[in-house]
């Protein structure tokens, strides 16, 4: 038998054989990630608005409410991943009832993408031209108007652009979290991939995860591009 | 319409204050086309600016169609022969100002996420006005700035004239009694900039809006002002009809500015 289908024939073997628990742990991570994000998008999102506004010169400058937002943030951003998925255990248990598996992950994922989301959303609106700003302050909007009718339709391509990056790093996140019992295909590889010295299973969670990180750019690229009315002509 | 009255803005900036404006005083009557024509940096956007307080004075005061919505006196109450209170318009009232008065710029800074139809209708619905009617009035003006046939188009499938246009047309959504126009033709080559001057014209004598119009360009003034401010370097240093400016420039800085469109001979 030629090398290469004999390698052919190991992969659909191994494949067959652990068909429920690759299937199964692509699931979690596909579940796990997008359930973050959800969560981490609906409470960054007025955090990143809020740091946006408050900046000296935008349209509700607050000094004091900026530089105490913009530091929770970076404090949330600095703490290693892995370190608040530990620190965060009884406060998981608290919340999901039990600190192992992938529905105690989304609490930790949660809380290291929130101020992720809040940056991702500040760089976004920041990208809205200040004359635009201007003009709808010359009309007498306030501003609230300005952010919903102005700033957020107006950086939406970008804001789509955000979010699967978002997706995409807390799939890396959630592979960590395989190393404390967190399922998902971070799990297999740590379990199976890693322990049982089975590098074949790595390979092809490896394998799984680059394929699950192409679609997600893809498809998001894709979405922004063509929503931006700006690429029309 | 529009009352002046010693104006001073000072910017304070890190390296110490800067003075934009110094002691202006002018007066628009309605229906006015009014140019404020200077250099660069001469503090011509910050004073129209004052107008729909975008910028707040720092002294002086503005008085619109009887209103005042500005006043802070540079000498303190107690010393004034006749003092009067402070007024700053803020909340729903500065909001209401504004609605009131109509602006474009030298961008036309639309929205690139909508089409033609629903950028004018954005100060419509930031004023709350019903959406049966956002429709009817929309129609209308696409129709004065003959804008029609792009209704359903966006910003990036329009040329500089037609943007501007649109600027123009959600400008007047509103129906505001002053447009303030903050260089509007300075980024269009002169067969649109001719146009645009032709519809602001149009407007003024159909809609009886009285415009102001900022430029460094004479010709602008030349063609479409009834009355010319020259401002150099923080003040007004001429103001009045726009024959007797223009004939008899008493200022070395009008006849520059009137010599930069004959070429450096005249």
């Amino acid at each position: 038998m030629p090398e290469s289908l004999s390698f052919l024939q190991a992969i659909a073997d191994l494949l067959s054989e652990f068909k429920d628990l690759l299937v199964l742990g692509t699931w979690q991570t596909l579940y796990v990630t997008f359930l973050a994000t959800s969560i981490a998008y609906v409470l960054g999102t007025p955090l990143g608005i809020l740091v946006v506004v408050t900046a000296p010169g935008s349209i509700a400058p607050n000094r004091p409410v900026h530089e105490v937002l913009g530091g929770i943030i970076n404090i949330g951003r600095s703490i290693p991943f892995i370190i608040l998925l530990v620190a965060l255990i009884p406060f998981t248990r608290l919340v999901v009832g039990t600190s192992i598996g992938p529905n105690a992950t989304i609490v930790p994922l949660t809380i290291a993408a929130t101020p992720f989301v809040a940056r991702m959303i500040e760089q976004s609106l920041i990208e809205v031209e200040n004359g635009l700003i201007e003009m709808a302050q010359s009309m007498g909007a306030t501003s609230r108007q300005i952010i919903f009718k102005v700033l957020l339709p107006e950086s939406l391509p970008s804001i789509i652009r955000g979010i699967s990056i978002t997706i995409i790093s807390l799939v890396g996140y959630y592979a960590m979290a395989g190393a404390v019992g967190g399922g998902g295909l971070g799990d297999l590889a740590i379990r199976y991939g890693y322990y049982r010295y089975k590098s074949d299973v790595m390979f092809v969670t490896i394998v799984l995860l680059v394929i699950i990180v192409e679609v997600i750019q893809l498809l998001g690229n894709g979405a922004a591009k063509r929503m931006d009315k700006r690429n029309i002509r | 319409m529009i009352k002046i009255q010693n104006l001073y803005k000072v910017f304070k900036t890190e390296s110490g204050h800067f003075k934009a404006l110094e002691d202006v005083s002018l007066h628009v009557e309605a229906e006015d086309i009014y140019g404020i024509i200077g250099m660069s940096g001469a503090g011509k956007s910050t004073l129209v600016r004052c107008i729909n307080l975008l910028e707040e004075p720092t002294y002086g005061e503005i008085v619109i169609e009887g209103q005042c919505i500005f006043r802070k006196m540079r000498k303190k109450a107690e010393e004034a022969e006749d003092p009067q209170e402070n007024v700053r318009l803020t909340g729903s009232d500065l909001l209401a100002l504004r609605r009131e008065i109509g602006m474009i710029f030298q961008t036309p800074n639309l929205l690139m996420q909508r089409n033609v139809e629903r950028n004018i209708a954005f100060p419509l619905e930031v004023a709350g006005v019903p959406k049966e009617k956002i429709q009817t009035r929309v129609a209308e003006l696409m129709d004065l700035v003959s804008i029609s046939e792009k209704a359903h188009n966006y910003p990036s499938q329009l040329s500089g004239g037609q943007r501007q246009r649109v600027s123009i047309a959600r400008a007047l959504a509103n129906t505001p009694k002053i447009l303030l126009c903050d260089e509007p033709t300075s980024a269009l080559d002169s067969l649109t900039t001719n146009q645009i001057l032709d519809l602001l014209w149009d407007i003024n004598q159909k809609l009886r809006v009285t415009i102001i119009m900022i430029t460094h360009e004479i010709e602008i003034v030349k063609k479409i002002c009834n009355k010319v401010a020259v401002i150099d370097q923080t003040r007004i240093v001429e103001q009045g009809e726009i024959g007797q400016v223009l004939l008899n420039p008493g200022k070395e800085i009008t006849r520059q500015l009137l010599r930069g469109t004959r070429g450096n001979y005249a």
